[in-house]
């Protein structure tokens, strides 16, 4: 037999089954044992794993919640927007047929047919998309720059949001270039929201404003982030490799909870009324720090307005709007204290300073020391003080003085508010003790936060010791408050003596519009008596009427009020600055039957003899004047503010004399006639001249006006009756804004510019003030 | 020697009438081939089968994505080849296997002559470049086709027939066991470092080893060159050529410490092995076949069973080709002469090496490097290739002696 028929022999059978034996038992036992230890004992890692690399999580965000006032008028909106999103994975082209024709050119392909790319040439077309991005995407989309484009577009990743809060023009002028470019599988826009603020700086502190992912970064959008926000959505997507969705369906999907909406209780109108205010007190009284105002429904504790001066726009709120002070930050060299200093400025820009701002309240506190005072029994109507200027605590070394250091002399209980009168509410305030004081600070809420809902409210300073520190405590120095505090106080001393939590959102709407949560008046104490609060109401209204608050007086109205005029000690000694003063007013109306309080406050006028009275009582006049009318009150004029009282002249051309002489008569006006015709072929002041009611007119019965322009002399300074005279030599006319008593009112503003030219019979409005109200 | 007498294996089938009477009655039939190994033949089928579904789930991603959306692109292609080499082999399992003999020489020549094509001006435009390996010939009109895979063929004929012509005296020696194999190997190793091919010497060496040593060569002979492999690894390893090898030992070892780059295929892999858990995703379900994993359709088709089918599935998987090479081995013990057992031994040889390395790199147990998974990865020659060598096999079964009986 052959060596090649014969059978294997033993030796080569052991071998070939030592060999099988290796592969069937012992490779396959450790083939099954990886399997094993990868599929069952590591599972979890790995599917962890590999689902993060798989999927694709969205989140979808809910539309945030709108912001209304109490007409239900929008403040801050969210609008739907579009999100630039980049695939930096996708930028790589795969194929030739991806290639836009600039890229086959760059490559050296023909246009048409299809090609095999080396990864060095998809690298190219790569880096050639990026350069193409950088350069035209920020022309595109204002507000985005090429290095941020750069960055992302580099990225190892398949999702990376470009920009947010594109608006529909600008993003479909994106889809045009990306179409043209081949770019669309790399680039693509999904939902979005932007949140506007229709009014810019309207209301800016109350509102505050969100960061980029419409977080709410201060104020109501802070206080309200979670309720606004709602709750955010998910949808993941499982994707290929290159961040492409497998299919139509989503692997999970969670719906977001649209967030819910505020309505506030401040009313659009006296806000707009108040902040206009505010900047002219500003920029009349070259005010340093800010001015702030606060106005409350005395009967509710709803905040009806609420600003400060300075503000932001809440669209840009990090934009300085004091642009000495950007300037100023800009000019620091080191990096980090330039972005420490200009972090704190952003801060403080955007803080709500009607209840962060701690201040003395000064004479308004003589308010709340009095209405103790006599729920105590201490003081009555009718009791007595004598000052003499002066007056001598125990313990203090020196006497402590009156603002009017010859002294007020003999005066009752409702002198001493009226003339503020220090020495009188020492006596009173040390009658009452410091035990009594203290515990009604604290039942006026002086003590603790007034729980509004609004970010960074604040509490003062109140550490009082001994009776020095109670005779000054007593007319509102040395310890501090927030206008929020002081206004709620003030707000119980007017409503009957009900102290009242404050508020500012009336209702929480869910997304369909069906109320979710409604807030109105919590009562948190009462704090004096019915009978106090009358007796208060009645003598604060001579405070206004004949007192240190006059120039807060608006005709026609009951307004009760107090001024207030502190230094700000403690800056003045770390500084070594003097005059720095907090003027205050606040006042509520009318009188007799208060709905509305006032407080606004000065940080640091800084024109004329500064007081509460002289600077802040006519910025709170001049609100009222516009708000009380608002609000339908009914006005009741002395026969004075009757014939101040501003109409509007008729066009009486045309009519016969004793016709226009009728018409006139109905507004409370007079004529006079010149020529002989039988109809009025001209009048002065013109038709549609807002005047005073008392005015006389001029009907020209046959010819025209003198046709001469006229040189508007400079009037501030001036008596009110000086003024009067003045201008009617000059063939003006005069229509007052203030008080009207001839004697003593000067004229502290007028309309139109001294040295200006207007013509013959035109109608100066001037305000007027009565300078005599100097008090603190 | 005496063939011995077998028994008919199969009864008639049921339904052709009625039972038949006592087997023991039935006139005893000499002769001198039986019929083909059912076993083996069944888990081929097995096998093939299995891989078509796995081939259609896991390429339609790819094929859709690189084929202008046909995702029926590689399955389709690989059906026809799987058709033909059904045909093939049931052909050559009719063949006298005795006659390969003859081809082992001219086969031998022709691998070197094919491989060595690649240098040859004119002709190297046949060989096609992808991702820097040379490793394919473009045939006209019928694809492309890996020389190495004829290599391997010819090696285990070739390798097969002189081991049985020298017999296992000769074996035993140095000059007639080693040197001539060595330097054929040799040859091949040469030619496949112009291709690049590093696995493909690593299978033909391995298989071409485990030929002489069934053949009876002196593992003397091979605990020498074993170590002195061992210490050349070791010195290249040291040296600053070995850095590139170092790394990749590294990455194997820790595929998560570069997960987007060298790891990036490993992590991929591990991924959708460990994802699919138990009871897997289910057949179609694979994620990672979505371009994460590299080749879902070729050397990375196991993950995506492991993936789709779980535990479960791809212990299956691999029971089934346990079973496989097992009986590719037991053909090789019980056939009728030298050659036969060593032709079986070698095909079953190279079976196995290309599964269990596929499997080894697939899950983590080797460092990457190209290997497919017979009847499983995308490739139409070397499928047909593969279904031809069961074809050898088959025909080697018919003249198994039958088992005694009693």
């Amino acid at each position: 037999m052959s060596q090649i028929d014969r059978k294997a022999d033993r030796h080569t059978r052991r071998r070939i089954a030592f060999v099988a034996v290796v592969f069937c038992v012992v490779l396959t036992s450790a083939v099954i044992l990886r399997l094993a230890w990868l599929q069952i004992v590591n599972q979890e890692f790995y599917e962890q794993k590999a689902l993060s690399s798989q999927t694709r999580d969205v989140t979808i965000y809910p539309t945030r919640g709108t912001i209304y006032d109490a007409k239900g008028k929008p403040l801050a909106i969210s609008a739907s927007t579009e999100m630039l999103i980049i695939n930096p994975r996708q930028l790589r082209p795969e194929e030739s047929a991806d290639l836009s024709d600039a890229e086959r050119i760059l490559l050296g392909f023909e246009l048409e047919p299809k090609y095999t790319m080396t990864d060095q040439q998809k690298d190219t077309v790569k880096n050639y998309r990026i350069e193409l991005l950088v350069s035209e995407l920020p022309s595109l989309l204002e507000g985005l720059d090429g290095e941020t484009v750069r960055a992302k577009a580099t990225k190892d990743s398949a999702y990376q949001v470009l920009m947010r809060g594109v608006e529909k023009d600008q993003a479909d002028g994106v889809r045009r270039f990306l179409s043209a470019n081949k770019l669309i599988g790399g680039l693509y826009f999904t939902d979005d929201s932007t949140r506007y603020y229709p009014y810019g700086s309207f209301l800016a502190h109350v509102l505050g404003c969100v960061g980029a992912d419409e977080q709410g970064l201060t104020g109501l959008e802070k206080k309200f982030d979670e309720v606004l926000t709602g709750t955010p959505g998910r949808a993941v997507t499982l994707t290929d490799a290159r961040g492409n969705a497998l299919t139509e369906d989503y692997e999970l999907y969670y719906p977001a909870e649209e967030g819910q909406s505020l309505v506030l209780t401040i009313d659009e109108v006296l806000q707009h009324f108040l902040e206009k205010n505010l900047e002219i007190a500003y920029n009349d009284n070259k005010v340093q720090g800010s001015v702030v105002g606060v106005v409350m429904d005395v009967n509710d504790g709803g905040i009806l307005a609420m600003a400060s001066y300075p503000d932001f726009d809440p669209n840009d709120p990090f934009t300085l709007t004091d642009t000495e002070k950007a300037a100023e930050i800009a000019a620091i060299a080191d990096d980090e204290q330039r972005a420490a200093a200009r972090s704190e400025a952003v801060y403080q820009q955007w803080s709500n300073k009607a209840v962060s701002f701690m201040y003395y309240p000064g004479s308004t506190f003589k308010i709340l020391t009095v209405a103790e005072a006599l729920e105590e029994g201490v003081v009555t109507e009718n009791s007595r003080f004598y000052c003499p200027g002066y007056k001598v605590v125990e313990g203090y070394p020196k006497p402590i003085h009156c603002w009017k250091t010859q002294g007020h002399g003999s005066e009752d209980l409702g002198d001493v508010l009226r003339n503020s009168c220090n020495p009188a509410v020492m006596t009173i305030g040390l009658e009452l003790g410091k035990e009594r004081f203290a515990e009604y600070a604290e039942a006026f809420g002086l003590r603790e936060k007034t729980g509004i809902e609004l970010n960074g409210e604040a509490v003062g300073l109140f550490n009082l010791q001994s009776n020095v520190d109670l005779a000054v405590y007593s007319f509102g120095q040395n310890f501090s408050i927030t206008p929020i505090q002081m206004i709620t106080a003030v707000s119980a001393v007017a409503n009957g003596g009900m102290l009242l939590k404050p508020h500012i959102v009336k209702e929480v709407l869910n997304a369909d519009g069906t109320v979710a949560q409604s807030f109105g008046r919590t009562e948190v104490r009462q704090v004096i008596s019915k009978e106090t609060s009358d007796l208060m109401r009645e003598m604060l209204e001579s405070v206004v009427k004949t007192g240190t608050g006059k120039n807060a007086y608006v005709a026609g109205y009951r307004v009760a009020g107090k001024t207030g005029t502190t230094e700000k000690i403690a800056e003045m000694n770390q500084t070594g600055k003097d005059k720095l003063y907090v003027t205050s007013f606040v006042a509520f109306a009318p009188a007799d039957n208060p709905q509305i309080a006032v407080l606004i406050l000065l940080d640091t006028p800084t024109v004329g003899k500064i007081s509460g009275g002289l600077n802040t009582a006519p910025v709170v006049r001049r609100f009222l004047e516009e708000a009380l009318p608002y609000l339908d009150i009914d006005p009741i004029y002395t026969e004075d503010e009757q014939n101040a009282r501003s109409v509007v002249m008729p066009d009486v051309t045309g009519l016969s004399y004793s016709e226009a002489e009728a018409a006139l008569k109905k507004l409370g006006m007079t004529c006079t006639s010149q020529g002989s015709d039988a109809r009025v072929t001209d009048q002065v002041p013109a038709a549609g001249a807002t005047v005073a009611s008392s005015t006389k007119a001029v009907l020209y019965l046959g010819g025209s006006k003198p046709d001469k322009q006229v040189t508007v002399p400079d009037l501030t300074g001036h008596t009110l009756s000086q003024a009067k005279n003045t201008l009617q030599n000059l063939g003006l006319y005069i229509l007052v804004s203030g008080g009207v008593s001839e004697g003593t009112q000067t004229v502290t503003k007028q309309e139109v510019a001294a040295q200006s030219q207007v013509a013959y019979g035109t109608v100066i409005t001037v305000e007027t003030t009565d300078m005599a109200q100097q008090s603190q | 020697m005496a063939r011995k007498i077998k028994k008919p294996r199969t009864v008639p089938a049921a339904g052709r009438g009625p039972a038949p009477a006592e087997p023991a009655q039935q006139p005893e039939r000499v002769e001198k081939c039986g019929h083909m190994d059912q076993p083996l033949l069944m888990l081929t089928m097995l096998l093939l089968g299995l891989g078509l579904v796995c081939l259609f789930s896991a390429s339609y991603a790819t094929a859709y994505d690189k084929q202008d959306g046909n995702a029926t692109y590689f399955i389709f292609r690989q059906g026809i080849f799987a058709a033909g080499g059904v045909v093939v082999m049931l052909v050559l399992s009719k063949f006298d296997y005795h006659k390969l003999h003859y081809f082992a020489i001219p086969a031998l020549i022709a691998a070197v002559l094919v491989m060595a094509t690649i240098k040859i001006p004119g002709l190297k435009n046949y060989w096609i470049n992808r991702n820097g390996a040379i490793r394919w010939i473009q045939i006209p009109a019928l694809g492309t086709f890996q020389p190495s895979e004829l290599a391997k063929i010819a090696v285990i004929l070739c390798f097969s027939s002189l081991a049985t012509i020298f017999g296992p005296k000769k074996m035993h020696t140095l000059r007639w066991g080693i040197l001539p194999f060595m330097a054929i190997i040799g040859v091949f190793a040469v030619e496949m470092s112009w291709e690049k091919h590093l696995s493909g010497t690593l299978i033909i060496a391995a298989i071409g080893m485990v030929i002489i040593y069934f053949g009876g060569a002196n593992l003397f002979w091979f605990g020498l060159g074993g170590c002195g492999v061992g210490a050349g690894a070791l010195w290249y390893l040291n040296s600053e050529r070995g850095a590139y090898a170092m790394e990749r030992i590294h990455i194997w070892l820790d595929p998560f410490s570069d997960p987007l780059g060298d790891g990036w295929q490993g992590v991929q892999s591990q991924l959708a092995i460990g994802s699919g858990g138990f009871w897997g995703l289910g057949l179609g379900q694979s994620r990672q076949k979505h371009l994460y994993l590299p080749e879902p359709a070729n050397d990375f088709i196991f993950a995506v069973i492991c993936e789709e089918l779980g535990f479960v599935g791809a212990v299956m998987v691999v029971v089934v080709f346990a079973l496989l090479i097992w009986r590719g081995y037991y053909i090789a013990l019980r056939a009728s002469d030298k050659f036969g057992t060593l032709l079986a031994a070698g095909i079953t040889t190279q079976i196995a090496v290309q599964t269990f390395l596929n499997l080894g790199v697939v899950t983590g147990l080797l460092p990457i490097t190209g290997a497919s998974l017979p009847f499983f990865s995308y490739g139409g020659t070397a499928l047909l290739i593969q279904l031809a060598e069961m074809g050898i096999l088959l025909s080697i079964s018919r003249h198994m002696p039958a088992p005694r009986e009693g």
